[in-house]
C-alpha cells in the first residue's frame, strides 16, 4: 500500500484515498490551490497529485485545506 | 490489529509520525473531528491500509516532538469517540429539551401540540365509544329476555 506522499528525483505524488477525500472536496481545494487538472490522476481507490519537487510545504497546507472541509 | 505509534523518515530533513489506527475502534467522523483539531499543529494526511485501518500521518509545523505530538492526537481521538458516544445515548434528551426550549420561546407551538393532543384523546375516545354502547345495549337485551 503507497504512503500519501510519494517522493522520486523529479517530483512529490500526493495519493489520497477515495474513501476518506471526497472528489468534491479534492476539487474545490484544486481550485483553491490553483493546481492545474492536467496534474490530477483519477483510479476507484486513488486520486494522485504530482507536485513539484520543492512543493513539500505547499503539499501539506494543501492536506490540510482538504481535511478542514469536512467541517 | 495493534494501534501503534511510529515515527518515520520522508527524507533526509523531513520526518513524521505514523499512527495505525483500527477502523473498529475509531469511526471516520471521530478522526476528522480530532484532526481538525490539530489542523493548527500538525501537517495532517490520512490513508487506509490493506485491512481497512487507518494511518494518520503527523508532519510538525513548528518541529516539536513528533511522538508527543502523535500521543496528544490519540487523546484527542479518545475525547471525541466518548462525546459522539454520549450524543448518540442522550440523543432522546437532548432532542426533548430542544423541543422545551422552543415551545418556551414561542409559546404558539405548545397551544398547538396541545390542541393537537386533546384532538387526538378525542378521537381515540370517539373509536372507543361505539364498542362500549354496543356491549351495554346487549347487555340490556339479554336481561329484559330473561325477565
Amino acid at each position: 500500500m503507497p504512503p500519501p506522499l510519494q517522493k522520486n528525483r523529479n517530483n512529490i505524488r500526493l495519493l489520497l484515498n477515495t474513501a476518506l477525500y471526497l472528489p468534491e472536496h479534492i476539487a474545490i481545494s484544486l481550485k483553491e490551490y490553483s493546481i492545474s487538472r492536467k496534474k490530477v490522476k483519477t483510479t476507484k481507490k486513488y486520486t494522485s497529485i504530482e507536485f513539484a519537487k520543492t512543493d513539500l510545504s505547499r503539499i501539506l497546507e494543501f492536506g490540510n485545506h482538504l481535511l478542514s472541509l469536512h467541517r | 490489529m495493534k494501534h501503534s505509534i511510529e515515527v518515520c523518515k520522508l527524507d533526509k530533513e523531513n520526518k513524521f509520525a505514523k499512527i495505525k489506527l483500527s477502523s473498529a475502534v475509531y469511526d471516520l467522523p471521530t478522526i476528522y473531528a480530532a484532526s481538525y483539531v490539530f489542523l493548527d499543529k500538525a501537517y495532517i494526511l490520512l490513508d487506509k491500509d490493506k485491512n481497512n485501518n487507518i494511518e494518520v500521518h503527523l508532519y510538525s509545523k513548528d518541529c516539536s516532538d513528533l511522538e508527543q505530538l502523535a500521543k496528544e492526537f490519540c487523546n484527542e481521538l479518545i475525547n471525541y469517540a466518548h462525546y459522539f458516544s454520549r450524543v448518540e445515548n442522550n440523543s432522546g434528551i437532548i432532542k426533548t429539551i430542544m423541543q422545551r426550549v422552543l415551545f418556551s420561546v414561542n409559546p404558539k407551538f405548545a397551544e398547538e401540540a396541545e390542541e393537537q393532543e386533546i384532538q387526538d384523546l378525542l378521537k381515540e375516545l370517539e373509536k372507543d365509544t361505539p364498542t362500549k354502547v354496543n356491549r351495554t345495549n346487549k347487555k340490556n337485551a339479554s336481561t329484559s329476555s330473561k325477565k
